[in-house]
């Protein structure tokens, strides 16, 4: 998909806002197109900070997974936000990389974008474990001996600790020891981040395979998997719809971050937290990182908010007649192929005015 | 909401919805009235079968007649659609009146339909111990609820229509058109907005505050009733009564049970 990719490199040049301390600026190395194979290449990368191109140094060979964690992350965001207001990819001045106030404000957008980011990182980071690619990891091997369920422990377990651990160090290096540390936005972050890795490692799974006679489950050996990325997404967008929004509290010598009102439910660990509040993504405002909902293409029949009335604000939607070419009835010939037909079919499409 | 508020002025389904189960209540009450004997002008109804199914003297071959109070609609119904009416049928002559008055009139008529649908029988049996070789039967109003819950479906599946009339109403749907309107058919003119922020001019408080289910998908959801501005969560504690036993003699001894749940409520 070449206009997915374009977005994609668009939005990771736009998150690289040289202005903004705050925003998830290391995920432009997702964008850079060469793999990182000597310290030098650390220097190229952009949008890290020298505390990250330090630990690129010290970890080169990690530094492909770590763009492969950016690379996930927006595109796990991208879909689950496919349907709202704001779908992940509000960009462009021509002039210069500016992905918006939203993430520079401490909303539910920008928590959401921290928690997936620090997630994938973990996430790339943990499979290129088990997959070998790595010196100095492999397979989780504290996973081991007969379980309680009577079951062995053998295979290769999804080393998660090693991944969320590189992810808290590469990832949390922006917020952590600089002059900001104590600021809300830091402690925002980092709670977000720490969230993001916390609905991937408390959801790992046991995955089993059966080698009794003819598959039977006499003999069973298990390991633990990571959930599906899919699924970590799924669980933060949840996230996201029940966010906190919170104030720094001074408690002893120590900065909370509180929620607003004493009322709510105090966050745990794997919610997000927000200090501001969003602006509706209705109209395009650069100055507010709206990028407004004209064009977008809605569902004439839904009641929710990828529904034309909510989506498009109001102010209602154009109809095109759009002409879809599919192949069907296919049919298998001896042997070996299949021959199909095509039709035509024309669809509906709709989109906010 | 108020008789002046936006929400009855405009001719939503909504409105549609207000208008049938106002004039229903009334039938309902009225009748409960005449029942209880509050009211001088109706009383309980003498019931002679109306229909092939209800037999004029009870029935012989069963072993049942018509007997004590039977709840008499035709009273309620008559002054429902006298009083409830009036307001909309000030132009005597049909032709005059206007569109919007056509509609009330209608889900009006509707609603007291709805009563009348449901009124059903019901039986006690007085034979020795119980037994149902003496059986007396009467006519019974349904409970206010399923009313409710009737005309809500009505409101569901209700039907848009023209707002040129012909003397009468017309669906808008064009292949449609020709199917007469049923008086178990709500109806209404104008596209419902979507509730979602607060406008006071129009009637519309909005859904913030509002509580929702997470886990559901339905119009209760936190997803559709936030208009996806998400949601806040509360941490409720309800202390109740639970356990309870009967301990000779005589008092009930409970124990106090403790329950958390969280309350969602929207953004």
């Amino acid at each position: 998909m070449p206009t997915l990719n374009v977005i994609l490199v668009f939005l990771l040049y736009a998150l690289v806002s040289t202005c903004s301390a705050t925003a998830n600026q290391w995920l432009r190395v997702a964008a850079s197109a060469v793999s990182v194979r000597t310290e030098d290449a650390c220097e190229k990368l952009h949008g890290l900070i020298s505390r990250q191109v330090q630990i690129c140094k010290r970890n080169v060979e990690v530094m492909d997974s770590v763009k492969e964690g950016a690379r996930m992350s927006i595109e796990e965001c991208q879909f689950q936000f496919r349907h709202r207001r704001w779908n992940c990819s509000t960009l462009i001045n021509r002039r210069g990389p500016v992905f918006g106030k939203v993430l520079e404000e401490g909303t539910r957008e920008a928590a959401f974008v921290h928690s997936i980011s620090a997630a994938g990182v973990a996430h790339a980071v943990t499979r290129a474990c088990s997959s070998g690619e790595l010196e100095r990891c492999g397979c989780d091997r504290t996973v081991r001996g007969t379980s309680a369920e009577g079951f062995q422990w053998a295979g290769c377990s999804d080393n998660v600790a090693f991944g969320a651990a590189f992810s808290q160090t590469f990832v949390d290096a922006r917020e952590r020891g600089r002059a900001a540390a104590t600021s809300s936005r830091a402690l925002m972050n980092l709670h977000n981040n720490e969230a993001g890795r916390r609905n991937l490692v408390d959801h790992m799974k046991t995955e089993c395979k059966c080698h009794g006679v003819s598959g039977s489950c006499e003999l069973k050996t298990c390991w633990r998997a990571m959930p599906p990325f899919r699924e970590v997404g799924a669980r933060l967008k949840e996230k996201f719809d029940g966010a906190t929004e919170v104030q720094q509290k001074k408690i002893g010598s120590r900065r909370e971050l509180v929620p607003l009102n004493s009322d709510f439910k105090p966050h745990s660990s794997s919610d997000l937290v927000y200090l501001d509040a969003s602006p509706d993504f209705c109209v395009r405002d650069t100055k507010v990182g709206s990028m407004g909902t004209v064009g977008r293409v809605c569902n004439k029949t839904s009641k929710a908010i990828d529904g034309c009335e909510l989506l498009c604000c109001g102010r209602g939607y154009n109809t095109h007649t759009r002409e879809v070419v599919e192949r069907c009835s296919c049919k298998f010939h001896w042997c070996c192929y299949v021959r199909c037909k095509t039709c035509r079919r024309t669809v509906e499409v709709h989109t906010c005015k | 909401f108020t008789p002046d508020d936006a929400t009855t002025t405009t001719g939503t389904r909504e409105t549609a919805f207000i208008y049938a189960i106002t004039s229903a209540a009334v039938v309902h009450a009225i009748t409960q009235s005449c029942s209880a004997g509050n009211l001088t002008d109706c009383s309980c109804g003498r019931v002679t079968g109306d229909s092939d199914t209800l037999p004029p003297r009870g029935s012989d071959l069963e072993g049942w007649k018509w007997g004590g109070c039977s709840d008499d609609i035709v009273f309620g119904m008559e002054f429902s659609k006298k009083f409830v009416d009036a307001a909309d049928s000030r132009g005597r002559k049909k032709r005059s009146r206007n569109i919007r008055s056509m509609m009330n009139l209608h889900n009006n008529e509707v609603g007291r339909k709805a009563i009348q649908q449901q009124m059903s029988v019901k039986c006690r049996c007085h034979g020795v111990s119980g037994s149902c070789a003496v059986k007396t039967c009467w006519k019974t109003l349904p409970s206010f609820k399923r009313v409710g819950d009737f005309l809500k479906k009505k409101y569901m599946t209700s039907v848009p229509i023209l707002r040129k009339t012909r003397r009468r109403l017309r669906r808008k749907q064009k292949l449609s058109r020709k199917v007469p309107i049923g008086d178990d058919e709500l109806v209404y003119l104008e596209k419902s907005p979507n509730f979602c922020k607060s406008d006071k001019k129009r009637g519309i408080f909005g859904t913030r505050g509002r509580e929702c289910n997470r886990t559901s998908t339905g119009p209760d959801s936190c997803n559709l009733l936030c208009c996806g501005r998400g949601y806040n969560t509360q941490v409720v504690r309800f202390v109740e009564r639970c356990g309870c036993k009967f301990v000779w003699c005589c008092y009930v001894k409970c124990n106090t049970c403790e329950t958390i749940i969280d309350k969602h409520t929207c953004k």
